[in-house]
């Protein structure tokens, strides 16, 4: 898989737009992934409800979901749209090691959260993709605790600048069965999406995440098919 | 439940369709392999004098030959055959309740027929030899009253070799098989229908009631494009 590098020297694993292999594959189903999304913006509109969906949630019900967030906001970037993924899974932070640009002291988004000052600008990284920045869990994600605390993530939905203006914010949230981050955060993001991972999430399990984020005042945009977490 | 998600289910745990008809298969091949020997003896037995009456259809004779599977399943009868077979190394392992446990016998008209069934063949074959020595003493022993006129016991066939009964084996390997196969497949939608996951994107859609709109699962490795597809993307 070719690697997405920023210029800090790290390194972000996205699809290979090379066409080549089963990595063009992927690519290409996330790309039909992020035409789906732009789709259940446009059918919306009729009703009423926003224009565009800008901010979505990615979020799984027992397994982390950061190559799912990868995917989709590189296939966001590559379709021209100014896009930022945030890794708020929190409690997991070895998930963050896919998107965690290499390199000591990397500040992201547990230090922005826990800094008092509020109005200093996040730290987003630029990356080797064009139109796509990265803001990362953060070395001290482990003792953050509650990201949604405060409502500075949520702001950071709605008005996600820092100096430049986004059309699309993907954040990867931490798995459902862990935290209720997603769930009180899922208001705020104009789509979630549920990913299910086949032969080994239940229908059970699937529906009360359904209804958990639902009640919560999330719009679920629909189910997204990923392969089991790797041992 | 349309044939086409019947194939799915039994698909997805075909371990357990094909599995189980190879394990009886095996089972049945390895029972059958260790079907214990039997050596068969047939005596004609007459019963002496006129036993007919005018006008009376029972046959009294009969009725005393129905006793002869009795006597020779019985210990009395395995007594007399653990005395006679000597002191040779197969008798030596041989004792009244081994001879009592390994005969059978079955009467037809005045024919009886005595079965003896070990796992080892030179045993089997021992004791339906001295069986065939002992039978004629045994009837007149016990069939027939003192001092009467004694039985003619006739020994139709001796035993030569103790053989295995394979001859339905075919028959009991392949309704073994199939029986297992439906009950691999019984087992298969059984745990289907435990099976809470979920497989398919319409497994999503009918249970869940939500739209499957990605699958990024990496795809399986598919045939190689033509040259004239890869020529036309370059």
């Amino acid at each position: 898989m070719m690697p997405l590098r920023s210029p800090l020297g790290g390194a972000l694993s996205g699809p290979a737009m090379d066409g080549r292999g089963d990595e063009a594959g992927l690519a290409e189903r996330f790309r039909a992934l992020r035409a789906s999304i732009e789709g259940a913006a446009d059918a919306r509109q009729a009703d009423g409800a926003p224009a565009q969906i800008r901010s979505v949630l990615v979020v799984g019900i027992d397994h982390g979901v950061a190559s799912v967030g990868i995917g989709l906001a590189t296939a966001f970037a590559q379709g021209q749209h100014r896009t930022l993924l945030i890794d708020a899974d929190l409690r997991s932070p070895g998930s963050q090691r896919l998107i965690r640009p290499t390199g000591a002291a990397t500040p992201g988004l547990a230090e922005w959260l826990l800094d008092p000052a509020e109005g200093v600008p996040y730290a987003a990284y630029p990356t080797g993709q064009t139109n796509l920045s990265v803001l990362p869990a953060g070395n001290a994600a482990t003792t953050v605790g509650d990201p949604t605390r405060g409502g500075r993530l949520a702001a950071l939905l709605t008005n996600a600048e820092d100096g430049q203006p986004r059309d699309r914010v993907v954040v990867v949230m931490s798995p459902l069965a862990m935290a209720a981050d997603a769930l009180l955060l899922a208001r705020h993001a104009d789509g979630v999406l549920l990913v299910v991972v086949p032969g080994r999430t239940t229908a059970a399990a699937a529906s009360r995440a359904r209804d958990a984020l639902r009640s919560a005042g999330g719009r679920i945009l629909g189910v997204v098919l990923d392969d089991p977490p790797a041992k | 439940m349309e044939l086409r998600q019947v194939l799915v289910v039994l698909r997805r745990r075909w371990w357990l369709v094909v599995g189980l008809p190879l394990v009886v298969f095996a089972g049945t091949l390895v029972q059958s392999a260790n079907q214990p020997y039997t050596a068969t003896v047939q005596a004609v037995i007459l019963i002496p004098g006129d036993t007919e009456t005018t006008g009376n259809a029972e046959r009294p004779e009969l009725m005393v030959l129905d006793d002869g599977p009795t006597l020779v399943t019985s210990p009395a009868f395995a007594d007399m055959v653990e005395e006679r077979l000597g002191s040779g190394s197969i008798a030596q392992g041989l004792d009244a309740d081994d001879v009592h446990g390994a005969l059978s016998a079955e009467r037809y008209s005045r024919t009886l027929t005595v079965r003896a069934t070990r796992a080892d063949p030179d045993e089997a074959l021992a004791i339906g030899r001295v069986v065939a020595n002992v039978l004629p003493d045994a009837v007149n022993g016990y069939l027939v009253a003192a001092g009467a006129q004694p039985a003619t016991v006739e020994i139709l066939r001796r035993p030569t070799e103790a053989i295995r009964d394979l001859t339905n084996r075919s028959v009991i390997l392949v309704v073994q098989t199939l029986v297992a196969l439906v009950a691999g497949a019984g087992l298969a939608a059984l745990a289907a229908s435990l099976d809470d996951r979920l497989y398919a994107d319409t497994d999503v859609v009918e249970r869940v009631g939500l739209p499957v709109i990605g699958d990024v699962r990496v795809p399986r490795r598919s045939l190689p494009e033509p040259p004239w597809l890869r020529g036309e993307r370059a």
